[in-house]
């Protein structure tokens, strides 16, 4: 008796044909001790589909994992495995569909890898029979898949972590399966298995097998699955296109840290800079706003640096495709636009001059100047808490034939920094309340 | 019976037994020579006497726990082996035993269970024997150290003796418990009769060439482990007093060993004896040794010289394995001793 | 070890299992049926080997004369049902063995060590305490069989948390169950009257092939064989759950139900044996050591190979119990613990070296 598979819960744009699901659930619930550690997930996955999990420890990635795969037996809800009710499936037929790669490669009692990958076959194979030249060339061609067929004699004991990470992905490969369950799959591996093991999963996704993999590296993640289920505390956050799921908001709700999300030069992926986690509480971070005046990548770091120690960051006026505007706009930064080599419009000055009033101190970069961002210096004029970093005279940035230099010998910083270090360190101390003024909060505060 | 004093019933008979089994095993060590005939003074010879000729109390004797020193004339007595009792029966008045050990009241052990029958029960627990309040205790080898120990700083009289089962040996046992209970007499009048049993029946076997003396084997089966009687064993005593050879002790074996029922090929016994109690199984064993073909060419089986013996005469540690001798010779020799009775040993007036 | 014998054992371990299993079956065969014979001429009746060979070759229909009936019957009634005996009760403590190390994941299960031997004892105790062997013939092997199950379930209960039992978990369990039959078995033998009952207990416990006749062949072989097959069919499922409950179950093994089956078969076989033959150490320890050592740790070849080798092991430690200090007999057991109590220890100390042993 089979039940009509349903619709996955919400539906997203990805894979948009109607192959049936290879494998689904809905209303999921397991718990332990009466600690929900699934609540209420609803999954489906089609033909030739490669879902990411991803997610905090503890947000339930590998319990999803196994209650879907059967491993453990839900409370409430149901799976299906290509339409079936995998409550009603037995182990052995669920086993020759479905493989999963454990999280952790477990103890392996002499026996060599040949044969742990062998044991793939197993569930295709009568009780009587023994694995013959099939079974072998299928497993020592997974094996080879993997790049460990040089390990065909060896014991699983004697091999590192990652090559029995390998070699245990090896065996769910031999296994042929539908649908392929892997729990950290990149966790022991060096950078290079780390894709090699992805792309060849993305392969055989490719040839309409389904997998399902929970990866804690979300650029790995982003770069390589069709959806992202973002789980936390139990339950779906978030689930679609890396792009809609990955938002630094979401990833700030789930990790409790702040990310920028941008587009990978090099694969178009997205991927992502953690900002720092989230505190709160934390001394610095006390909504005290900072101006960046820069250009030309001079000012990346700075603003880097001021978002992770917790301040609110904008930036002067950059034109399009200045190295500073694209880290802007990957942290998220507040800055007047102009267009590339189009000059400082008075409407843009003002701006500016906008945002300046509106900080509590500001940094000019060492940027160097010319016709088009002249006004950026002009519009320092007369500022009293501005900082300045400076390594090299500034004659060696003025392109402009000795008027920058003039407007910036008018500035009266009230520290001249080596660094964004040293800079960081300043605009604390200036920013810090006084002792009287702490004195007074403790008092009030106690 | 109360359930708790079954119980201690139970383990009493369950020690008892495992010491009658271990007891079977013992070797003698070489014994002091006695002239048989009634000397001047037949205590002189005995080991363990210090003062022969002192008659009185208090007397002084040397165990095995060392130097005892008896204050009065023992009334009340208590031993803790079968062998002991048996030989205490004969020596005093049934009412100077106090208590007993269980197996001493159990027919299947003791040759003196019918006198007593209803007497306390004692075990090895030295609170239960001091219960009783007895002047002495006699006890066996196989008696832990701490155990004697603790009774004799109790306060109470304690003996260490050993038991003998050759002939010469027994004849000492007597001596030396009756001139403990100071029954010197009467042990000289026992010693006599048991040495005159003895005497009688050598006369007869002693002449027998060996080639004559049937091969004998004492085999016993619990458990299906088959148990012989070697060199210094009880049975082989009484195999070798009744004029038999015990293949045994022949083929090397000591004490009581496990051995193989192709043994008993090998062996070539003329004659079988089975020294267990029939509720331990000895018919079956019997049937089973009758009725298995590998062992229809053994003299024994062939000849159906199979017999079911009585263990307490067979086993015992006193004297009365005289009685078993005379059993087996009448066995062995049954032309020499057709129509003969053997009858029980005398007890004291 | 060298390079070379690391090499030659490299390449037999990679071949098939059938081949491994021919091998092994082939070289344990010849062993046995050698041991066998042998045993069958060594006695206190000196029968030359011609006349064995000649007695047996007679049973199937070959007559090659030269024996005396006294030597036929000698061989076909006394020493061939111990030896037979004796070999089924290899076959079940080398399978059990084999059976419990892989379900508890743990190269020192032993039947006797983790006390399911010492189940079947006091199953037997009991029901010769409770006089159900004089009445009825089976009562002590299904008593010994309850026992066995009984400890089995009650360690498995204590020490496999989470489906991996540690080593220290599980022996110390094994000496708490144990023990604690011991007491249970002391305390039956002070309740129970002193007379037939108690002395048959005392001399039940001290084990051994004494006696053995084709009655005891006749009823050991059932469940023995019923019991090898068993684990021998579930053997494939055996080397799954050696990488975990998870594991196995994700490749279709029904972990919940043959879990209990390969249990409950690793006690009937053990109680089998022990009722045939009291508690006999260390077969269930040394036997697939070794041969894991030879032919690696697929069960498809380590079981059926356990059998042939404790068999093997257990025969040959009865003839030289039989046959060492004649006319007399030592207990197989010694000769079992001379073996195998140095091995177990070296297995410790090894293990102490090396976090995972193999």
């Amino acid at each position: 008796m089979t039940e009509q598979c349903p619709a996955p819960a919400r539906d997203s744009r990805s894979a948009g044909t109607d192959s049936p699901l290879a494998l689904a659930a809905r209303d999921l619930v397991y718990e332990i001790d009466g600690t929900r550690i699934i609540d209420g997930v609803a999954i489906g996955a089609r033909r030739g589909e490669f879902i990411g999990l991803i997610g905090p420890n503890g947000a339930g990635k590998t319990t999803l994992l196994k209650t879907v795969s059967g491993l453990l037996k839900q409370q409430d809800g149901a799976v299906w495995l290509q339409g079936t009710d995998l409550g009603e499936m037995s182990a052995g037929d669920v086993a020759k569909v479905l493989a999963m790669l454990p999280q952790l490669t477990p103890y392996t009692f002499g026996f060599t890898a040949l044969e742990v990958v062998m044991m793939g076959r197993y569930p295709h194979m009568g009780r009587f029979q023994v694995e013959g030249a099939a079974e072998r060339r299928l497993a020592i061609e997974a094996m080879r898949l993997t790049e460990t067929d040089a390990f065909v004699e060896r014991t699983v004991a004697s091999l590192s972590g990652g090559e029995r990470q390998r070699v245990f992905l090896a065996r769910a490969l031999a296994q042929q399966p539908k649908v392929l369950l892997l729990d950290e799959p990149t966790a022991n591996l060096d950078v290079q298995y780390q894709l090699k093991a992805l792309d060849l999963v993305r392969s055989l996704v490719g040839e309409g097998m389904t997998a399902i993999a929970a990866i804690h590296d979300l650029p790995l993640a982003a770069r390589y699955c069709h959806r992202l289920v973002l789980m936390s505390k139990g339950r779906v956050l978030a689930e679609g296109t890396p792009e809609t799921v990955l938002t630094p908001q979401n990833i700030e709700e789930a990790f409790g840290v702040r990310a920028v999300v941008y587009p990978d030069p090099l694969t178009g992926a997205l991927t992502l800079s953690l900002v720092g986690p989230t505190h709160p509480d934390e001394a610095t971070a006390r909504g005290v706003r900072v101006h960046v005046v820069c250009g030309g990548g001079t000012g990346g770091r700075m603003m880097y640096e001021l978002l992770r120690a917790g301040f609110e960051v904008t930036a002067g006026v950059l034109g399009a495709g200045d190295t500073d505007r694209r880290a802007a706009d990957i942290m998220g930064v507040e800055y007047v636009p102009a267009p590339a080599f189009g000059g400082i419009d008075d409407d843009a000055h003002a701006a500016h001059l906008g945002l300046l009033d509106a900080a509590e101190v500001v940094v000019l970069c060492e940027t160097p100047f010319g016709a088009n961002n002249l006004r950026n210096l002009e519009a320092l004029r007369g500022r009293s808490r501005l900082l300045t970093i400076q390594t090299r005279p500034f004659a060696e940035r003025d392109y402009t034939g000795g008027e920058a230099q003039r407007l910036f010998d008018g500035l009266a910083p009230i520290a001249r920094c080596a660094g964004p270090d040293e800079a960081l360190a300043a605009i604390d101390e200036t920013t810090r309340p006084s002792e009287s003024d702490r004195e007074g909060a403790s008092e009030k505060g106690t | 019976m109360h359930p708790a004093i079954r119980s201690a019933v139970f383990l009493t008979v369950g020690i008892v037994l495992a010491l009658a089994i271990a007891a079977c095993g013992g070797s003698s060590p070489a014994s002091t020579p006695v002239p048989p005939p009634p000397a001047p003074n037949p205590f002189a010879a005995v080991a363990g006497i210090v003062d022969p000729d002192n008659h009185g109390w208090p007397r002084e004797v040397e165990g095995l726990n060392g130097r005892i020193t008896i204050a009065a004339k023992p009334q009340r007595i208590v031993t803790l082996s079968v062998g002991h009792d048996e030989m205490t029966y004969a020596l005093v008045p049934a009412d100077r035993v106090v208590a007993v050990g269980s197996a001493t009241k159990n027919p299947s052990y003791s040759n003196v269970a019918h006198l007593a029958r209803d007497l306390p029960t004692i075990s090895r627990e030295p609170e239960v024997i001091l219960a009783q309040n007895p002047d002495i205790m006699v006890t066996s080898p196989f008696v832990k150290v701490e155990i004697v120990e603790s009774l004799s700083n109790a306060g109470l009289t304690v003996v260490q003796t050993s038991l003998e089962n050759d002939p010469q040996a027994r004849i000492n046992n007597i001596l030396f418990l009756g001139y403990i209970y100071g029954e010197e007499d009467r042990a000289v009048e026992l010693a006599a009769e048991v040495q005159a049993r003895f005497d009688a029946l050598q006369a007869v076997v002693a002449a027998k060439p060996d080639s004559a003396r049937p091969r004998v084997l004492s085999a016993t089966r619990y458990s299906d482990k088959l148990y012989t009687a070697g060199a210094g064993s009880t049975e082989g005593g009484i195999i070798d007093g009744a004029g038999g050879v015990n293949v045994a002790a022949l083929a090397g074996l000591e004490r009581n060993p496990i051995i193989s029922l192709e043994s008993i090929i090998a062996m070539a016994p003329e004659v079988i004896l089975i020294p267990q109690p029939l509720e331990f199984g000895a018919e079956e064993f019997r049937q089973d040794l009758l009725d298995n073909p590998a062992l229809a060419e053994v003299p024994a089986i062939a000849d159906r010289r199979v017999y079911l013996v009585s263990g307490i005469l067979y086993t015992t540690l006193s004297f009365w394995n005289l009685r078993g001798t005379e059993d087996l010779a009448k066995i062995l020799w049954p032309e020499d001793f057709a129509g003969k009775e053997f009858g029980p040993f005398s007890f004291p007036e | 070890m060298g390079i070379f014998a690391r090499k030659a054992i490299g390449s037999y371990r990679t071949a098939s299992v059938t081949a491994r299993l021919a091998v092994g079956a082939g070289a344990l065969g010849v062993l046995v049926l050698s041991a066998a014979i042998a045993s069958l001429a060594l006695g206190p009746l000196g029968i030359p080997v011609s006349h064995v060979a000649a007695i047996v070759l007679d049973r199937v229909g070959i007559d090659v004369a030269d024996f005396t009936i006294t030597e036929k019957l000698v061989v076909e009634q006394l020493r061939a049902p111990r030896i037979l005996v004796g070999g089924l009760v290899g076959m079940a403590l080398g399978v059990s063995g084999a059976a419990l190390q892989g379900l508890f994941r743990n190269p020192m299960a032993d039947p006797g060590i983790i006390g399911v031997s010492a189940g079947g004892a006091t199953g037997a105790v009991l029901s010769i305490a409770l006089g159900l062997n004089t009445l009825f013939f089976l009562a002590l092997p299904l008593f010994s069989f309850a026992g066995a199950m009984g400890a089995a379930f009650l360690v498995y209960g204590i020490a496999a948390v989470g489906g991996r039992v540690s080593m220290p978990t599980l022996l110390l369990a094994g000496v708490a169950v144990s023990s604690f039959l011991g007491a249970v078995v002391s305390a039956v033998i002070v309740m129970v009257p002193a007379d037939a009952a108690l002395r048959e207990i005392l001399f039940w416990l001290a084990g051994g092939l004494d006696g053995r006749t084709w009655e005891h062949v006749r009823i050991a072989v059932g469940p023995i064989l019923v019991g090898v097959a068993i684990i021998t069919l579930l053997s494939r499922d055996l080397n799954l759950l050696m990488l975990g409950d998870e594991e196995a179950r994700s490749l279709g093994v029904r972990v919940r139900l043959v879990r209990p089956l390969i249990l409950a078969t690793a006690a009937l076989v053990t109680g089998t044996a022990v009722a045939f033959s009291g508690t006999i150490a260390f077969v269930g320890l040394v036997v697939p050591h070794m041969l894991r050592l030879l032919f690696g740790p697929d069960h498809r070849v380590l079981i059926p190979l356990s059998a042939a080798g404790g068999a093997l092991f257990v025969v040959v430690a009865d003839t030289i119990a039989r046959t060492a200090v004649q006319p007399t007999e030592l207990r197989v057991g010694i000769i079992t613990a001379l073996v195998g109590a140095p091995f177990f220890l070296f297995l410790l100390i090894r293990n102490k070296r090396q976090a995972e042993a193999f």
